[in-house]
């Protein structure tokens, strides 16, 4: 199996339209993020592997619910997934995907080798990865953790990453300051790092903003 | 569903569409009908909206400002100057034609107890007869059903048209209302006006004290429980001014509380003066009770 393309979505809930609803200004990332995940699956992958935080390590089944966000919409069937997972399930829901699914959860405290042998066994046996990663939750003023200065500079680092395809900066991305920058996709971007290994991708940055104050990236990598 | 999460055990009837002229109301979307006064004399705008240009700015603005029905009168509720048929008809008709030609897809109500009147007014493209003397012309609701247009069916506690209540009685006014709408509502269809294109409305002030405007405030659900779509006009009334004793010119916090409590228990038309504030409320109405959805969602979700 040889892992053919990788997507990263950002992990809010405002991907979903029922949530969102129709007037939040939304639509440009929430199109971004469905081509990205049409792309995925345009290659017919026979598996998808999600990653995404969770509040442990491991596999993961179960569907999408919005139940816990007052919105009274959930998946056909299965425990509710944790929100980063549930949104892998919702967007691979929404994109029509038939194929087998494996949600691969990691929780905060995961260390940077341990993701790495994460990302590692997914590139042999995964071809299509979908990761759930957002940026610091401090980009400004008004966002969930207020602002802090060191989050913008951040934030362009890992945007540069996904930009050039650079593994080797994700893999070292500073697991103490993204607890500090309340960067939930930490452990996430470090599987990718690893799932990336040392090839040649061709990469696509489709979406690069910070409208509610939250990092948030559409990236798509592929096999040239 | 409503009320959400079944948190009341009451059983709501199905409620159903409303279509109105060339519009269509579906059970979650509340709708605000604007007085607009062809009178000299009416109790709150006084004459503002007397003259024809004036008339026509304020549709202009209420329809700006979110109201989907406007109505229309040329004749003050309260007892007063003697208004002939013909003057009446003389006020309204040019104004209907008017609004008519500029807003082709407001519902157009001409508030009138008269049908010959009404009749005049059909030709010149009303959509809905608002006969808030609650039937003392019982050929308005042929007349509706003649030209295919909506008819309000409204309690006026059996009152002469331009009466004032005097040490009226009733042994339950919500059941009496219940009783006479819905008669009058049946005979509407029976005579041939759309099922969907009628209404009913309590008549708050109308052949009641401000005790009984309350009570049919307070128990509005036993209405809307009859399944006709019901209009509330609660807009700057004695009832409000007498449960706070204030003027007509301070009574709009009380009518928006009155306007909240009949939205909450299932009002679907709501008659008002002041359209932009009348629209809010409902809307926030009908989100807290689950109806309708919000207009934007961004809090705690980033």
């Amino acid at each position: 199996v040889t892992l053919r393309r990788i997507v990263v979505v950002p992990a809010t809930p405002l991907l979903v339209p029922e949530i969102a609803v129709a007037r939040s200004g939304l639509d440009e990332l929430q199109e971004a993020a469905r081509q990205a995940v049409r792309g995925l699956l345009g290659d017919e992958p026979a598996e998808v592997v999600a990653v995404g935080a969770a509040p442990t390590t491991g596999e993961l089944s179960g569907t999408w619910s919005w139940q816990p966000f007052g919105v009274a919409r959930r998946g056909r069937t299965g425990p509710a997934l944790p929100r980063p997972l549930g949104l892998a399930a919702w967007l691979l829901d929404d994109a029509g995907f038939a194929g087998h699914r494996c949600y691969l959860g990691v929780a905060d405290d995961t260390t940077p080798a341990q993701c790495g042998a994460l990302g590692r066994r997914v590139r042999t046996t995964a071809d299509a990865l979908l990761v759930v990663a957002d940026g610091s939750a401090r980009r400004s003023v008004k966002a969930p953790g207020h602002l802090d200065p060191r989050a913008e500079p951040f934030d362009a680092g890992v945007a540069q990453a996904l930009r050039d395809g650079d593994v080797k900066a994700l893999r070292t991305l500073d697991a103490d300051l993204a607890g500090d920058l309340l960067v939930e996709g930490r452990t996430a971007l470090h599987v990718l790092a690893a799932a990336g290994g040392e090839d040649v991708w061709v990469t696509d940055l489709g979406y690069d903003d910070a409208p509610l104050g939250v990092g948030w990236w559409v990236a798509t990598w592929r096999r040239p | 569903m409503w009320p959400p999460g079944g948190r009341a055990e009451r059983h709501v009837p199905e409620q159903g569409v409303l279509r109105l002229g060339s519009r269509f109301f579906s059970a979650d979307e509340p709708v605000v009908m604007a007085i607009v006064n062809r009178t000299p004399d009416s109790f709150y705008d006084r004459g503002r909206t007397y003259a024809l240009a004036a008339a026509l700015d304020r549709v202009d603005q209420v329809v700006d400002e979110g109201a989907a029905i406007v109505d229309i009168g040329g004749v003050k509720a309260a007892p007063g100057d003697d208004v002939t048929g013909e003057e009446e008809a003389r006020r309204v008709v040019g104004l209907v034609e008017a609004v008519r030609a500029r807003h082709p897809d407001v519902v157009l109500s001409v508030d009138t107890y008269r049908s010959d009147v009404a009749d005049t007014v059909c030709r010149a493209g009303a959509d809905l007869l608002n006969d808030a003397w609650g039937g003392v012309d019982p050929e308005l609701a042929v007349v509706a059903a003649r030209h295919g247009v909506g008819l309000v069916c409204t309690h006026a506690g059996g009152l002469a048209a331009r009466t004032r209540p005097h040490r009226i009685e009733y042994d339950d006014v919500v059941a009496d209302v219940v009783r006479t709408v819905t008669a009058l509502a049946q005979r509407a269809v029976a005579l041939g006006v759309e099922r969907n294109a009628v209404l009913v409305d309590p008549g708050h002030d109308f052949g009641k004290n401000s005790r009984h405007s309350l009570e049919v405030t307070r128990r509005l659900d036993e209405l809307v429980d009859t399944g006709w779509p019901v209009l509330v006009a609660l807009s700057r009334k004695d009832f409000v001014g007498e449960a706070l004793d204030l003027p007509t010119d301070e009574r709009l916090d009380g009518t928006l509380a009155a306007t909240a409590v009949s939205a909450w228990l299932g009002a679907r038309v709501f008659r008002a003066h002041d359209v932009i504030a009348t629209v809010r409320v409902v809307r926030m109405v009908s989100a807290i009770a689950g109806r309708t959805d919000l207009a934007i969602a961004r809090r705690g979700l980033a």
